[in-house]
């Protein structure tokens, strides 16, 4: 992009950002929503600093994102591993596939109570409900990027006789690449939304019950500030994903 | 080594469905020749070419390569495909496409090194070893992909329509590369073309195929003379005579009394 593209870019967004803020100031000023439900932008601007130096807050937040991380890291390995075995397996493909259908139909916040019963309040539970919210798209994407290797790169392979185990680790995972990381960057987002939904249903630690906590202190200021935070957060990790993937798979692009 | 194609057919499908690619083909490529495969679309001049390299099994028949009967890639034997930006590996540099080219053949380090950048050199591409082959032109990847077969020092090199994908100019450059490596590399080819041109320039033997179903038709000898010349060979009233044969075979299969 050029230089005047990033400053145009730099000033719509700025621009956005401003009209957001003083359409949600008119909302208020012209009472269209009761002030107790909604804070001024400017009450939320100020529970900031106050949100980032409670204790509770900072420790909910570094148990959000330890079982965010964990499950990522758990659901992904497992999910490519099993995708790329099931997928090599002939006689496994249309049994896992009857699997997949039936499993992720089912939607994961809905399990919330059964985990709460088998593992309780703890991140064991939370990171039980993530993993199986995101166990499934990162299968169906590794399943289906293998299904997408060229097959004339296979014959090639086995033309330089390569056995079975190289043509796996540099044909078809290489291949499968691009598809399994756009399921893990829907599985980052799911799973974070998960996390959050059992924290706010019931669970002992995390962002989401220091949220709910305050909402029943009456402080909704320090609830948007909370939101407003998690968002800022979520389009970081998305930004720094979709970069990180361009990095990986720069071939991919071009075709 | 003569790489001996004997007797083989091949169908796919099975009872009504079946379909019969190609019928009882006989061929033979002496050491460090190169024969062309001509034919029409559907001749199955690609399905042989496949069997003959050990990715196909043949319905019949056999193919040996000196002594050694294949029955699966053999050692020594490299494949050019026709679509390079679906053969070559694009998450490689065409450095690492062409060492991992002799992955299974365990060569020592420098041995391998030396090897590599002697392929470059020899399909002029000496300084492109960093880039990816996304980053070049088709004619220049088509050089890598050579380049990479040619790693191993093979002993045959199948080539199936390797330049069906790029211009007129680029492709007679990559013409005369494939003559050049044949004699620096000593390399035994079979080259698979729907090109009659490319197949009598090329060629020190054409075999014509037929479709419906696909069938070695004829031989013909190519006796012109070496080294052979873009501009002198195609001028040669004997390449024009070679020419007008094979297009007549190909083209009007009917027309000639040499079918059996």
């Amino acid at each position: 992009m050029t230089r005047d593209g990033k400053l145009g870019g730099a000033m719509l967004a700025l621009l956005g950002t401003a009209s957001l803020l003083t359409a949600w100031q008119l909302i208020i000023s012209f009472g269209l929503v009761p002030e107790a439900s909604i804070p001024t932008p400017w009450s939320v601007a100020q529970a900031l600093p106050a949100l980032l130096t409670d204790r509770d807050f900072l420790n909910g937040a570094l148990d959000t994102v330890t079982s965010w991380a964990v499950t990522v890291a758990i659901g992904s390995s497992a999910a490519v591993v099993i995708g790329l075995v099931t997928s090599s397996v002939p006689f496994l493909r249309r049994p896992t596939a009857v699997v997949v259908d039936t499993f992720r139909s089912v939607p994961a916040t809905a399990l919330i109570p059964i985990g709460v019963v088998f593992f309780g309040l703890g991140s064991q539970m939370k990171i039980s409900i993530a993993l199986y919210a995101i166990f499934w798209p990162i299968l169906i994407n590794t399943v289906y990027g293998v299904a997408s290797t060229e097959p004339m790169r296979l014959d090639a392979a086995r033309s330089m006789r390569w056995p079975w185990w190289r043509r796996q680790v540099f044909v078809i995972l290489p291949s499968a690449i691009p598809s399994i990381l756009t399921g893990i960057r829907i599985a980052t987002g799911v799973s974070l939304i998960v996390i959050i939904s059992t924290e706010l249903l019931g669970a002992r630690n995390g962002v989401g019950t220091v949220l709910v906590q305050y909402t029943q202190a009456l402080r909704p200021d320090v609830v948007y500030a909370g939101v407003l935070l998690l968002g800022m957060a979520g389009a970081l990790l998305f930004g720094l994903l979709v970069q990180g993937e361009r990095r990986l798979v720069r071939w991919a692009s071009v075709g | 080594m003569d790489l001996v194609v004997d007797d083989i057919s091949k169908t796919y499908g099975q009872g009504a469905a079946a379909r019969v690619a190609v019928t009882s083909a006989s061929l033979t490529v002496g050491a460090q020749q190169l024969v062309s495969i001509v034919g029409p679309s559907g001749c199955g001049k690609s399905t042989l070419l496949m069997i003959m390299a050990g990715l196909l099994k043949p319905s019949s028949g056999r193919v040996a390569l000196g002594e050694r009967r294949v029955d699966g890639p053999p050692v020594g034997l490299s494949v050019v495909f026709q679509d390079y930006s679906r053969s070559l590996f694009p998450w490689m540099t065409v450095r690492r496409n062409l060492t991992m080219a002799a992955a299974a053949y365990r060569l020592p380090k420098a041995e391998l090194k030396n090897r590599v950048e002697q392929a470059l050199t020899s399909v002029g591409l000496p300084a492109s070893g960093d880039l990816y082959p996304w980053q070049m032109s088709g004619g220049m990847q088509q050089r890598v992909a050579i380049a990479r077969a040619l790693v191993v020092e093979p002993t045959v090199m199948l080539m199936d329509e390797p330049f069906a994908a790029v211009d007129a100019q680029t492709r007679a450059d990559l013409e005369d590369l494939v003559l050049r490596v044949r004699d620096e590399y000593k390399v035994t080819i079979a080259f698979v073309t729907h090109d009659i041109d490319e197949a009598v320039y090329l060629a020190d033997r054409v075999v014509v195929m037929a479709a419906g179903p696909g069938r070695i038709l004829e031989e013909i000898a190519i006796d012109l003379p070496k080294p052979r010349d873009q501009v002198e060979t195609k001028l040669d009233p004997n390449f024009a005579a070679l020419r007008s044969e094979v297009f007549r075979l190909v083209m009007r299969p009917g027309t000639t009394q040499k079918i059996s």
